[in-house]
C-alpha cells in the first residue's frame, strides 16, 4: 500500500463531504425546507472537518516515518546508535511535530468541536419554536433524500472501511458521520413520505430528535476532553482520535452490538454461548422477524373497526365509495391505496357563540382591585350578572331601551344602543344520510355552523327590546332565534350535513359593568314597594286606633248614659224614701245622716278636737306629708276669719 | 459461503426493494383526493385537457410533470389584519364590523387560481384587502338603524314597539355580489358573506356603558321616589280618614251623654219636693267621696258630735229635746 494514500482517502473525503454538506444546505433549507435534513449538515461539516484532521494527522506520520527512516538510515551508516538518540531534538522534529498534535491539538479540537455542537443543537432547537413549514414538495424532497441517503451510506461504508487499512484509522470517525448523515437522510425521507401520503407531519418531530442525539455525541466529546487527562497511558496501545465517538459507533456499526452482546454473554455464562445453534438462530432471525413485524404492522392497518356511534367513508385513492360504512369490522386495503374515515354520527355535539372560556387551568386569579372579578359567597357556584365568568364576553348591539320622544334630537351624532351579553348554545349532530355533505363540503364544517350562528345572533339581537327580551318576551325571543337558526342551516349553500337538536339561549344579561344598575334598580322597586307597605302598615294602624279611639268614646257615653240613668234613678228613689225619712223627723234625720257620713269618713281620717272656745267651724288640712310640725307651729289663738 | 450471506439478507432486500417499488411507483402516478382539487402540469405549464378527478392517475415523473393541488371545499375567511374594522356608516357613526365569507376554488377555473394565486395563504392575503374594500363600500351606504333597529313607534294598543329597520340580509347580499365579482377573476368562488359582529370603538362604548348605568340609576330614583310618594298618600289619606272616625265616635259619645243628661233630669224632678234636702245630702255625699284616706280632721268641740265634750253637755242632753222627740211632742 502506498503511504500516500491515507493522504489521498482523507482528501477525497474532505471532498466529498464538502459537496454533501452544499447538498445538504441548499436541499435542507431551499429545496424542501426540512429541518431533519438542515440536521444532516453538522455531521457532513464534522466529516469534512474530521477528513482534514486524518491528512494532517496523516501527513505528520508520514514526515515521522521519513524521519525514523533517515535516522535508521544513518545508524547503520555509522553504526552508532548514540550519535543519533532521543536527545538530539533536531532529529526528532517530525516525532515531536506529531506528539504535539496528539497532545495539544486533537485534546483542544475535540472539546472545541463538542462546543460547536452544542451551541448549534441549542441554536437550531430555539430556532424552530414557531410552527412547521408544510407547504413543500414532501414527494420530491423523499427522492431527494433518498439520493442523499445512498451518497452518504456509500461514503461512511467506503470510510468505514478504509479506516481498517493500516494508517487509516483516523478516517473511521470520518465514516461515522458519513453514516450519521445517511441515517438522518433515511429518517428525511421516511418523514417526506409520510407526509406525502397525510400520514402525518414528522419533519419537526424527528428533527427534534436528531438534535437530542447530536447533543448527546457534543457531550460525550467533551467527556472525552475531561478523562483524557486521568486515562492511564499504555505503551504501544493503538492510536485512536480523541473525539472519536463511541455512542457513533454503536449506531453505525449495528453489527458491533451483536459482537459486544455475544462477547458479554460468552463472559457471563463461562462458556461459548455465540457459538451454540440457539444464538446462531437469533442472530439469523432477528433481522428477518423485525422485517415481519413491520410488514405486519403495516398489515394491520387493514382492518377497521367502526364504534356503533360511528359511520365511516372508504376512499380507494382518494375517491370515496358510494355507500358509507356502518359499524362493525371492515377490510380495506393498506394505505396509500385505500383509507377509511370515520365521523362520530351518533355523538352530540355542542358549539356555543358569545363568550370565550377559560381552557382548564387558563382562569387566572381574581384581581382584588376588581370588584367583578371577586367570587361570591357561593365561591362562583351562582351564577351572577355582576361577576365575570368567561375570559371574555362579546357585547352584543341591541337597540337602547328608550323611545325616540326622549331622544335628544339635537345629537343626531348619539348612538342610541344599548349592550348586551348573550351566550347562544346549539346541539347537534352529524346527518348519517347527508354524511358525505359533513365530510367533503366544508374544510370546517363546525366553524361554518359557528359562523351561521354567529350571523344570526347578531341579525336576531340587532331588532329586539333589550329589557323584554331580558324578560317577558324571553321565550318568545327564544323561539324565534331556534327557527332562525335552523332555517340558515337548512338554506346552507352546500349543505352542512347535521341535524340540529336544540337551539338554546344559555344566558342573556346586561355587561357585567352594567349589570350592578340592573340590580340595583331591582333593589329600588323592591325598597318602593317596602315603603309603601311601611306606610301601609302606618295606615292601618292610624285607622285601627282611631276606630278604636271612636269605639271608645261611644262606649264610654253609653257607659255614662246608663249610669247616669241608673243613678239618676236610683238617686231619685232613695231620695222619695229619705224625703219620707226628713218629713218624719226632720232635724234627727239630718243629724244622723251628718253623723253617719262623719262616722264613715273620720275612721280613716286622724281627727285633732280643739277645744278652742272661739272656734266657730272645722278646719281641713292636708297633712300627708308633714302633719305634726305643722299642727305644733298652728297658732290656736289666732282669730277666726 | 457468498450463497448464504444473500440469502440472510433477503428480508432487508426485500424491505428496500418494497421501499424502491413504492417510491418508483409514486414517482410516476399521483392521487387526487375527492377534497382535492388538481393540475397537472407539464415542464411548469397546465395540461388542461388531463382527467385530475379524485382517484388514481399515472403521469410522467417530476421535473417532467408535476402535480398542483389545492382544497377544493369550502373554506372560511374572517380577515387577516382587519378581522374587526372600524367603519363610518352614511350617517357618520363608527362601527367596527367583523365579516366572513365562504369561498373556494372554481373548480372550472382552477388553472387560472392555481396561476394567479396559487395556495391558500395568497388567497387570504387577495381576499383580506378586497373584503376590507368592499365593507367600507357597503356600510357607507346605509344609515346605522339600517344595522340595528334604533327606531321606536306607537302601536296600535298604545304601547311602544321597536321598528324593524334592520337591512343586514341586504347588506350582506350586496357585500357578497361585490366580493364574488371582484375575486372570480383569481378564479375564487364566493358562496356566502355573513356578518358576525357588529360593534362599537372602545371610547364610545365605555359611554354607552355609562349611559346605560346613568339610565339604571335614574329608574331606581324615579321607583324610589315613586315609593316615598306612594308610602306619603297613603300615610295622608289614612289620617285623614282616621280624623274622621275619631270624629265621628265623639260625636256620637256626645249624642249619646247628652240622652243621658236629659234621661237624668227627668229623674232629678223628685229633687223639686224638698230642694233644702236635696242639697243637704249631696253635700253630705260630697264630703264622703272628697275626704279620702290620711286626711285630717280637726274639730272643735262645739262640732257635733263633739259638742259632748263641753261640760254642759250631758245636763242639757236631758233637757234639750231631740227633733225627733220635739217631733213626737
Amino acid at each position: 500500500m502506498s503511504d500516500k494514500r491515507p493522504l489521498w482517502l482523507a482528501v477525497f473525503a474532505f471532498g466529498i463531504a464538502i459537496l454533501l454538506g452544499i447538498g445538504t444546505y441548499a436541499l435542507g433549507h431551499h429545496i424542501a425546507e426540512s429541518r431533519v435534513i438542515v440536521t444532516a449538515i453538522m455531521p457532513l461539516t464534522l466529516a469534512a472537518l474530521f477528513a482534514f484532521v486524518a491528512w494532517w494527522h496523516g501527513l505528520l506520520v508520514r514526515r515521522e516515518n521519513v524521519e525514523q527512516e533517515d535516522k535508521n538510515r544513518l545508524s547503520r551508516e555509522y553504526d552508532r546508535e548514540d550519535l543519533f538518540g532521543d536527545a538530539d531534538a533536531t532529529l526528532n522534529l517530525a516525532a515531536d511535530a506529531h506528539k504535539h498534535f496528539d497532545r495539544y491539538f486533537l485534546t483542544s479540537l475535540t472539546i472545541l468541536t463538542g462546543i460547536f455542537l452544542l451551541v448549534r443543537v441549542i441554536f437550531y432547537w430555539a430556532g424552530w419554536m414557531e410552527a412547521e413549514i408544510q407547504d413543500r414538495n414532501a414527494l420530491q424532497a423523499a427522492g431527494l433524500s433518498f439520493f442523499m441517503l445512498i451518497f452518504c451510506l456509500l461514503a461512511g461504508t467506503f470510510y468505514n472501511g478504509a479506516s481498517r487499512e493500516p494508517g487509516c484509522r483516523f478516517l473511521r470517525p470520518v465514516g461515522n458521520w458519513f453514516l450519521l448523515a445517511a441515517f438522518i437522510y433515511a429518517l428525511a425521507f421516511f418523514a417526506m413520505l409520510a407526509e406525502r401520503f397525510n400520514i402525518g407531519q414528522w419533519d419537526s418531530g424527528v428533527a427534534r430528535i436528531i438534535l437530542v442525539l447530536i447533543g448527546i455525541l457534543a457531550i460525550e466529546m467533551i467527556f472525552n476532553f475531561i478523562i483524557e487527562f486521568y486515562r492511564p497511558r499504555i505503551l504501544g496501545e493503538a492510536e485512536r482520535p480523541l473525539y472519536e465517538s463511541r455512542i457513533l459507533g454503536v449506531i453505525t456499526e449495528p453489527g458491533g452490538i451483536a459482537k459486544n452482546v455475544a462477547h458479554a454473554l460468552d463472559y457471563q455464562f463461562g462458556f461459548k454461548v455465540s457459538e451454540t445453534w440457539f444464538y446462531s438462530f437469533l442472530e439469523r432471525a432477528v433481522v428477518p422477524f423485525v422485517v415481519l413485524l413491520l410488514f405486519t404492522l403495516y398489515l394491520l392497518d387493514c382492518f377497521i373497526l367502526i364504534d356503533y356511534n360511528q359511520m365511516g367513508i372508504r376512499e380507494t385513492f382518494g375517491a370515496p365509495a358510494a355507500k358509507p360504512l356502518q359499524p362493525g369490522l371492515h377490510l380495506k386495503l393498506p394505505v396509500p391505496i385505500q383509507r377509511i374515515y370515520t365521523f362520530p354520527v351518533g355523538d352530540v355535539t355542542a358549539l356555543s357563540v358569545g363568550y370565550e372560556a377559560y381552557a382548564p387551568g387558563e382562569r387566572p386569579e381574581p384581581n382584588p382591585e376588581v370588584p367583578e372579578e371577586q367570587m361570591d359567597s357561593t365561591g362562583g357556584r351562582v351564577l351572577l350578572w355582576n361577576k365575570h365568568h368567561f375570559k371574555d364576553e362579546t357585547r352584543f348591539l341591541v337597540p337602547a331601551q328608550r323611545d325616540d320622544s326622549e331622544a335628544d334630537e339635537s345629537d343626531s351624532r348619539s348612538v342610541p344602543v344599548s349592550f348586551l351579553s348573550a351566550n347562544i348554545f346549539i346541539h347537534y349532530k352529524i346527518d348519517p344520510d347527508n354524511l358525505y355533505a359533513f365530510a367533503y363540503n366544508y374544510t370546517n364544517t363546525p366553524d361554518a355552523l359557528r359562523q351561521i350562528m354567529w350571523r344570526e345572533t347578531v341579525a336576531f339581537l340587532a331588532r329586539q327590546d333589550f329589557i323584554a327580551l331580558l324578560s317577558s318576551n324571553y321565550q318568545n325571543a327564544q323561539r324565534e332565534l331556534d327557527e332562525r337558526i335552523r332555517q340558515a342551516v337548512d338554506d346552507a349553500d352546500p349543505e352542512l350535513g347535521i341535524i340540529v337538536l336544540n337551539v338554546g339561549i344559555g344566558g342573556v344579561h346586561p355587561p357585567v359593568e352594567v349589570a350592578g344598575d340592573f340590580q340595583a334598580v331591582v333593589g329600588a322597586d323592591i325598597e318602593r314597594h317596602t315603603r309603601t307597605l311601611a306606610a301601609e302598615g302606618q295606615s292601618a294602624r292610624t285607622l285601627a286606633m282611631a276606630r278604636a279611639q271612636r269605639v271608645s268614646s261611644i262606649t264610654e257615653a253609653e257607659a255614662y248614659r246608663n249610669t247616669k240613668s241608673m243613678l239618676a234613678s236610683s238617686e231619685a228613689q232613695r231620695f222619695e224614701s229619705q224625703l219620707l225619712a226628713y218629713r218624719a223627723s226632720g232635724p234627727v234625720f239630718m243629724l244622723r245622716s251628718y253623723l253617719d257620713m262623719l262616722e264613715s269618713i273620720s275612721s280613716r281620717s286622724r281627727k285633732f278636737v280643739v277645744s278652742a272656745p272661739n272656734s266657730q267651724h272645722i278646719q281641713i288640712f292636708d297633712f300627708t306629708e308633714k302633719v305634726r310640725p305643722d299642727l305644733q307651729n298652728v297658732d290656736l289663738n289666732a282669730p277666726d276669719n | 459461503m457468498a450463497e448464504k450471506k444473500r440469502v440472510n439478507h433477503w428480508p432487508v432486500m426485500l424491505l428496500i426493494a418494497l421501499f424502491a417499488i413504492i417510491f418508483l411507483i409514486s414517482l410516476v402516478s399521483f392521487q387526487v383526493r375527492t377534497t382535492e382539487i388538481a393540475v397537472l402540469t407539464r415542464l411548469g405549464s397546465p395540461i388542461a385537457e388531463r382527467d385530475t378527478s379524485p382517484g388514481w392517475h399515472f403521469r410522467l415523473p417530476w421535473p417532467i410533470e408535476d402535480v398542483w393541488k389545492h382544497d377544493r371545499r369550502i373554506q372560511i375567511f374572517e380577515g387577516q389584519t382587519g378581522v374587526y374594522e372600524e367603519i363610518y356608516t352614511r350617517d357618520q357613526k363608527n362601527i367596527i364590523i367583523n365579516v366572513y365569507a365562504y369561498w373556494k376554488v372554481d373548480p372550472d377555473n382552477a388553472i387560472t387560481y392555481m396561476n394567479k394565486i396559487g395556495n391558500r395563504e395568497h388567497a387570504e392575503n387577495q381576499l383580506n384587502s378586497i373584503l376590507s374594500h368592499v365593507k367600507r363600500e357597503v356600510i357607507s351606504q346605509y344609515n346605522f338603524n339600517d344595522l340595528i333597529a334604533t327606531v321606536r313607534q306607537a302601536a296600535e294598543d298604545g304601547s311602544v314597539v321597536i321598528q324593524d329597520t334592520v337591512k343586514l340580509t341586504d347588506v350582506e347580499k350586496r357585500m357578497n355580489d361585490m366580493l364574488r365579482v371582484a375575486v372570480q377573476e383569481y378564479g375564487i368562488v364566493i358562496s356566502n358573506v355573513g356578518i358576525k359582529h357588529i360593534g362599537l370603538p372602545e371610547s364610545v362604548t365605555q359611554k354607552v356603558i355609562a349611559r346605560m348605568q346613568e339610565d339604571r340609576r335614574k329608574i331606581a330614583e324615579k321607583t324610589l321616589a315613586e315609593g316615598d310618594a306612594q308610602a306619603q298618600i297613603i300615610q295622608t289619606q289614612a289620617q285623614a280618614e282616621a280624623s274622621n272616625i275619631i270624629n265621628e265616635g265623639q260625636s256620637q259619645a256626645t249624642h249619646i251623654r247628652a240622652e243621658a243628661d236629659a234621661k237624668a233630669a227627668e229623674y232629678y224632678a223628685a229633687f223639686a219636693e224638698n230642694p233644702d234636702l236635696a242639697i243637704f245630702l249631696r253635700k253630705l255625699e260630697g264630703l264622703r267621696n272628697t275626704l279620702e284616706e290620711d286626711t285630717t280632721l280637726i274639730f272643735d268641740i262645739e262640732t257635733p258630735p263633739f259638742d259632748l265634750f263641753q261640760k254642759q253637755a250631758i245636763p242639757n242632753l236631758s233637757l234639750q229635746s231631740s227633733p225627733s222627740t220635739d217631733a213626737n211632742q
